[in-house]
């Protein structure tokens, strides 16, 4: 993994993240209905740089995140989530043949259920005040962060910020 | 040996780092106290609330320069939305003319005269809504006053609509440009309130979700003769954080309790949270804020 790379993908996170809470809370397509973009490039990042910088990417991206788009949550939440998530990711990298929709697709309906899963958890425990919303909600949500999945993936393909299909030397 | 525990630990390393950061983000959970939280949240927000002010700014600039096809065209039905109102309002009160109906108006002429001048003893800020949360978790909004206006925590937001005054929520945090709004639908959120007829007293919490309705529950089995349907729920001023007497909603449902001594009401919140965009904070002049969080 090449740390320039690495701080490349963050700043572009950081930026993403920081127009998501901006423009897109504003009014997309449906009022406050907002695609999840800066999850998406997590998630590609992660697999990306493989499972030790994919576990790193998603314990900052989890920390990133908290003064943008999570104003009253828990600090470590989400970075709890998301390098569990980039762990996970990480191992897949160079283990299948990544084609520009399906299986962009696959990992990002699989990185979403984990991630409800686990806030699903967390919203169970005493003193941590999260609500998960109601389920057509995140339907919603999650519907619309998925149509955009393969044209993130591609952005960041051509933009030569990812490249699943490079195999991990072992 | 060494080498051998060497060579396994270098071949499983990204196992033992996803287990440290593991650690590290599961003791931030739990042992992050609230002005620690607080202190990275404040650096944040405060970078990013002026770059949403300014952005905010700038949007309202183009809407006015009527370069935003959308929202001309919104204002545009608005505008003949309200229009129509007028037109129908002016036939409600020409046949406006029964005792019965006399009597509710000067009744609710005198409760607003009771607010207006309960409301007098505020200092009242003027907000607009710059951005909601987008995250489901924990449902909140920023607003464009803080600190430099006066804004405090705790302080109470209300908002007009149908010409009343009713609660919105209160703000949980103010730094010096913005300030954080936690709904009165939120789970966190607690108050004493009153029925309007019987005057019973309750604890109103929220559901956590704006479409869903709120629990009104410690209130007494006596209230069910008094109550009905679309009834009006007020703050009671007695956890002096809110006047007494603002709007909160109107009651749609009862669960009765067969053994025990209170009843359990929905209350459906009178403020319309998806078309509400200006709202006022109340600052009450003697208000000082809290040292201690008792609930973060």
């Amino acid at each position: 993994m090449k740390i320039s790379l690495f701080f490349f993908q963050l700043i572009s996170y950081t930026i993403v993240a920081f127009l998501q809470s901006i423009f897109m809370s504003e009014t997309i397509l449906l009022h406050r209905f907002v695609p999840d973009i800066s999850f998406i490039l997590f998630l590609f990042f992660a697999i990306n740089n493989g499972p030790i910088g994919g576990t790193i990417t998603g314990f900052i991206a989890g920390l990133l995140i908290h003064p943008f788009l999570l104003p009253d949550s828990v600090l470590g939440l989400y970075s709890f989530c998301y390098l569990f998530l980039g762990y996970l990711g990480g191992k897949l990298k160079g283990r299948f043949i990544v084609d520009p929709i399906l299986l962009p697709l696959f990992y990002c309906v699989v990185a979403f259920l984990i991630r409800t899963f686990l806030l699903f958890l967390f919203s169970r425990m005493p003193d941590i005040s999260i609500h998960l919303g109601h389920w057509i909600d995140l339907l919603i949500q999650a519907g619309m962060t998925f149509l955009l999945t393969p044209i993130v993936y591609n952005l960041c393909r051509w933009t030569k910020l990812v490249d699943l299909n490079r195999r991990e030397k072992r | 040996m060494k080498s051998i525990l060497k060579k396994w630990f270098y071949r499983h390393i990204a196992l033992f780092i996803f287990v440290l950061l593991l650690i590290v983000s599961l003791l931030m959970i739990f042992f992050s106290r609230p002005f620690y939280r607080q202190g990275t949240y404040d650096l944040g927000q405060a970078i990013v609330s002026l770059f949403q002010n300014l952005v905010h700014k700038g949007e309202e600039q183009v809407d006015s320069m009527g370069i935003h096809l959308l929202s001309k065209k919104q204002l545009l039905k608005e505008n003949q939305q309200l229009k129509e109102s007028i037109a129908s309002l002016e036939s409600q009160l020409a046949g406006y003319a029964t005792l019965e109906q006399e009597y509710y108006l000067i009744q609710e002429l005198n409760n607003q005269h009771k607010l207006f001048l309960e409301f007098n003893q505020f200092r009242v800020i003027p907000a607009q809504i710059i951005n909601f949360t987008s995250d489901s978790t924990s449902p909140s909004f920023l607003i464009d006053v803080g600190k430099k206006k006066g804004v405090v925590k705790n302080a109470p937001i209300v908002a007009i609509q149908n010409n009343r005054i009713a609660l919105v929520g209160k703000v949980i945090h103010s730094n010096y440009f913005t300030s954080t709004v936690r709904p009165l639908f939120h789970s966190l959120s607690s108050m004493g309130v009153r029925l309007e007829k019987g005057r019973y007293e309750g604890l109103l919490t929220g559901s956590g979700y704006y479409q869903k309705d709120l629990k009104l529950s410690h209130v007494n089995r006596e209230a069910q003769k008094s109550i009905q349907y679309g009834d009006r729920v007020f703050t009671s001023g007695l956890s002096s954080l809110y006047p007494a007497g603002l709007l909160v909603g109107t009651i749609t449902g009862m669960k009765k309790d067969i053994k025990g001594p209170t009843v359990e009401l929905s209350v459906k919140p009178y403020i319309t949270f998806e078309t509400i965009e200006t709202l006022f904070v109340l600052i009450k002049e003697d208000f000082k804020e809290p040292d201690q969080e008792i609930f973060p």
